[in-house]
């Protein structure tokens, strides 16, 4: 589906029956088995500025550049305008992307001030976006970096649980290969998806 | 879904948004608490847009939407954000510059 005959011997090697789609980084795909699980989404956890966002923009970069997957960018922190500033350095043209379509990019800012909370809700404006995005440009990847945001704006930890892990499954019901950050703290990250760490089980 | 009540607005009246996904019960319920709402405290100086955004997606973003529903008080200012179906009409009240009574 991606990439040459050549790419597609050197990434997508197929390993334990799961079909991976490579992030491009070298490495990392040998590593994985020849990249991340294909058509599911995949949780990266990391300290603040350990290189998430750059990892996550590397994925789409790759996958527009070299694998002929367009991919949609969500992010709530940084502005288009820093986010495209600080890869220029890596020699990453992601305004050329936008221009072509390889590539959407949604800024949600969410400013807790704001808002008030005055009864049931759902995130299903969120989803609606990023369903509106990845139709746009008919995207195979998503990012989306990072939910600790959603944390930060909204207050009710029961409906953005229930609503994370939807996101999950909406993400795979797309089908698409989604890369989804959050910060470290893995017990925080693990109670918002509700994964039961004494039944361990794959994301994927 | 987009019924708009105008009631020849003036510069200082309520201009409200009201961005609903779908014709769900949540949906339904903050169409009739908004409307109550406006009729009872606003007596007609307001200007309330309700978009579905199911139908135009491209709403959601331009309008930076997460929750739904979700009210925005544009005017007057300071813009103000309401997520849920606006059942706790305290917030409501608070969130649009109107004490409760």
């Amino acid at each position: 589906m991606h990439g040459t005959e050549r790419e597609k011997a050197n990434y997508a090697r197929p390993t334990r029956g799961i079909p991976k789609t490579p992030t491009g980084i070298a490495g990392l795909d040998e590593l994985m088995g020849g990249g991340l699980p294909a058509g599911r989404p995949t949780l990266l956890c990391g300290a603040a500025g350990c290189g998430k966002t750059l990892m996550a923009v590397t994925f789409l970069y790759n996958g527009a550049t070299k694998f002929g997957e367009p991919g949609v960018l969500v992010t709530f922190e940084e502005r288009l305008e820093d986010l495209v500033q600080n890869v220029t350095s890596l020699h990453y043209d992601l305004n050329q992307l936008l221009a072509e379509k390889k590539l959407a990019i949604d800024h949600v800012r969410i400013e807790r001030t704001e808002i008030e909370e005055t009864g049931e809700y759902d995130l299903e404006g969120l989803f609606i976006r990023l369903g509106h995005q990845i139709d746009s440009i008919g995207a195979k990847r998503v990012v989306l970096d990072t939910i600790e945001a959603l944390y930060g704006g909204l207050t009710n930890e029961v409906i953005l649980r229930s609503e994370l892990r939807r996101l999950f499954e909406w993400l795979k019901d797309k089908g698409v290969t989604a890369l989804v950050t959050d910060l470290s703290n893995s017990e925080r990250v693990l109670m918002r998806l509700d994964i039961d760490r004494s039944t361990p089980r794959q994301q994927s | 879904m987009t019924g708009v009540h105008q009631r020849g607005v003036a510069p200082h009246d309520y201009i409200l948004r009201l961005f609903v996904a779908g014709h769900t019960q949540r949906s339904l319920r903050a169409v009739r608490n908004i409307t109550r709402l406006c009729e009872e405290h606003l007596s007609g100086h307001f200007d309330l847009e309700i978009v579905d955004v199911y139908q135009q997606p491209e709403k959601a973003v331009e309008h930076q939407l997460i929750a739904a529903p979700t009210l925005i008080k544009v005017s007057p200012l300071p813009a103000r954000r309401m997520v849920g179906d606006l059942s706790d009409t305290g917030r409501v009240l608070a969130g649009l510059g109107l004490s409760a009574g």
